[in-house]
């Protein structure tokens, strides 16, 4: 089954799921008010720190180059390796030649959705490597044998119950129907992880240039142990994850987590210079810093869609989202779901086959309204639309006949003058429009309303 | 070419002539609602979001009744890890005797996490978040304060600070020669399971100031 037939049907499947429905929507209502609260007690106005926000991250787009470099010469300076992955399979190669190098067997993971998208769990697992995810939410989806839900709460599709079922199937654990108690099965459980594992992977939210230093962001404290006890730390982030400097955290640290999740911060913001540093206490010994290009650098070259390199993955474009919160996260079946993932995944993976992600959209604008950086994300949809349109091999008569479809539409002296023509015409479009496409074209009333209101008026 | 080399070209390629430039972010007040110069207020405020966040907040006013202070936390806790520093020194020997301190000793992984309290010094606190700020080489480590269920943190109230913005000032006003370093909001927590809210997560489930007021 191709993408978009598979897309079809697990979107009607899930559409119809009043369970799963009932899932999504508590989850993200309590979210709502959350954030809500958040923005207006922090934010004198939260339109003018997104939009200061947005034109940080611009700059960064706009002096790229010039700002990765600076950050690479910084974290060396440290004693951390920085090395650049123009392309999933690298990143994957160079990740394997540094367990090689350090005979690792075992791996802990704090959550990441870098590492989802070069699927390092499966490589390492192909390598006779063990892979232990960290984050509660990651390691329920790893349990459950599934792909994260979403990139933020990536097991929020997961009742108490379910939760509970697998960790007594796969832990051993006894059943239990308190949140408190089924955290502790994990917490236990991963204790081991940290003290026990040669490497530990994290992701990155910001890679701050000057000076040179890593930003993770946290609720749990897993990433804190998983960057602290083993004696190897690797980093895989994309190359937007820069920002200029230090002070930009003031700024975006505050907006990251009320987007996010509604706090004012999260728990524990690390800023990670370099392995362990002369003098130190403890640490790893060797820090590595994987920089992924995967399609980035490509999607800069387009001047309109390059503002979705701000993007920041906070997540929120998802819950706001009335497709995402009908068809739920895995209907995507890609690495970044809701809106910024219908935007990003055609450009990365092939218009041709993924462009029914934008299709998929009332273009409500919601998504473009709560995202932190100010990207239109609707408007990026609408341009995924154009190139589609534009690579697609529909016939030309099909192309010309709605463009003057279109011209009549919207203009209402054109409609009043070809009404008859027109509603014949769509009477055979929508005749003639081959099946395949799936498209619809609406019908038009025989009469107008300035027709109907004539006749009726009197009566 | 390498891929470092092509990833580089590519965006030197698509970059714009125009180098909008944009000044370091350092606006907290104009951007928070929340924010305050007052210095009168800091504490007020630091106790109040300290508190939302389940931190516990002890507010005392000289080495002797942090003592006790520590004493009362520490009961039933044992052993217990405390940074190596003359602060801690000095509170200490009137406290709990099963007290080992870090660094000075090798500790594994293993006998690491057989600690049931820590306590470390932080580098500020900050009133608009109710965060501590600490690092690796100011604080004993990385290990210390996120692998034992009780952290308690020494700190002075003239370590306040206003927003973050000053925090990170401060930092960029030193050498900034540690590996890492932490901004703390509250215990570990997750919201994970069916977004209840659960202490504890991985890191420590109690996070304690013992706040000494500077005369
Ligand atoms: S596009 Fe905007 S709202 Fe969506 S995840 Fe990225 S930063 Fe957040």
């Amino acid at each position: 089954m191709n993408t978009q037939k598979q897309f079809k049907k697990q979107s009607a499947e899930k559409a119809h799921d009043q369970q799963h429905l009932l899932k999504i929507r508590k989850a993200i209502r309590t979210y709502d008010e959350k954030v809500a609260e958040m923005k207006q007690a922090q934010f004198i106005d939260w339109p003018a720190a997104r939009k200061q926000a947005g034109q940080i991250k611009q700059y960064v787009l706009e002096n790229w180059a010039d700002l990765l470099e600076q950050f690479e010469s910084n974290m060396k300076e440290n004693g951390a390796e920085v090395l650049w992955a123009e392309t999933a399979e690298q990143a994957r190669q160079i990740f394997l030649e540094i367990a090689d190098r350090h005979k690792a067997k075992k791996i802990v993971k704090s959550k990441s959705m870098t590492t989802e998208e070069i699927e390092l769990n499966e490589t390492c697992e192909a390598n006779g490597i063990e892979v232990w995810e960290s984050d509660l939410g990651e390691l329920i989806v790893q349990l459950a044998g599934e792909k994260p839900y979403h990139i933020v709460t990536p097991a929020m599709h997961k009742s108490k119950a379910e939760i509970s079922k697998l960790f007594h199937e796969k832990l051993g654990s006894v059943e239990s129907d308190s949140a408190e108690e089924l955290t502790m099965i994990a917490r236990a459980h991963l204790r081991q992880a940290y003290v026990t594992a040669d490497i530990g992977v994290s992701g990155a939210n910001f890679l701050i240039a000057d000076p040179g230093l890593v930003h993770i962001t946290e609720n749990e404290g897993n990433i804190r142990l998983t960057t602290a006890c083993p004696p190897v730390h690797v980093v895989i982030a994309g190359i937007e994850k820069l920002l200029p400097r230090l002070e930009d955290l003031a700024l975006f640290l505050p907006l990251l987590a009320t987007s996010g999740t509604g706090q004012q911060l999260t728990g524990y913001n690390n800023l990670i210079r370099g392995p362990r540093a002369a003098g130190e206490a403890d640490g790893p010994r060797k820090m590595y810093v994987i920089l992924l290009d995967n399609g980035r650098s490509q999607l800069h070259a387009d001047p309109k869609l390059r503002i979705a390199l701000r993007c920041i993955r906070c997540g929120a474009c998802l819950n706001a989202c009335p497709v995402y919160k009908t068809i739920g996260g895995h209907s995507y079946q890609t690495t970044y779901q809701g809106p910024i993932g219908a935007v990003l995944t055609p450009q990365f993976r092939g218009i041709a086959e993924w462009h029914h992600l934008s299709d998929a959209s009332s273009l409500c604008g919601a998504c473009t309204q709560v995202c932190p950086v100010d990207i239109p994300l609707h408007e990026l949809l609408l341009e995924n639309r154009r190139q589609s349109d534009e690579q697609s091999n529909t016939s030309l008569f099909w192309k010309q006949s709605l463009k003057i479809w279109a011209v009549i539409m919207s203009d209402r002296g054109k409609l009043n003058a070809f009404h008859r023509a027109a509603a014949n015409g769509a009477e055979a479009a929508a005749l003639l429009l081959p099946h395949e496409t799936g498209k619809r074209i609406p019908k038009l009333a025989r009469q107008t309303f300035a027709q109907w209101w004539e006749e009726n008026e009197q009566s | 070419m390498n891929s470092r080399e092509k990833i580089l070209q590519r965006l030197r390629q698509s970059s714009p002539l125009q180098n909008p430039a944009t000044s370091p972010f350092g606006n907290d007040a104009g951007i928070f609602a929340d924010y305050t110069d007052d210095e009168n207020k800091w504490l007020s405020q630091f106790r109040a979001k300290f508190a939302a966040l389940n931190g516990e907040l002890y507010e005392v006013g000289n080495i002797a009744e942090a003592g006790q202070q520590i004493q009362k936390l520490l009961s039933g806790a044992s052993p217990v890890l405390a940074q190596e520093h003359p602060l801690i020194r000095e509170i200490l020997p009137t406290v709990e005797p099963d007290t080992d301190f870090y660094p000075g000793l090798e500790l594994s992984a293993p006998e690491f996490a057989e600690y049931q309290a820590a306590i470390s010094v932080a580098d500020c606190l900050v009133a608009r978040t109710g965060s501590i700020v600490l690092n690796s080489r100011s604080a004993g480590g990385r290990r210390l304060s996120i692998l034992p269920p009780l952290h308690i943190v020494i700190a002075k109230t003239n370590q306040l600070v206003p927003s973050l913005s000053e925090a990170i000032a401060l930092y960029l006003k030193t050498k900034m020669d540690w590996s890492y370093a932490v901004i703390i909001t509250g215990p570990s927590r997750t919201s994970d399971i069916e977004k209840q809210l659960v202490l504890g997560a991985h890191g420590p489930k109690r996070l304690a100031i013992v706040l000494l007021h500077a005369s």
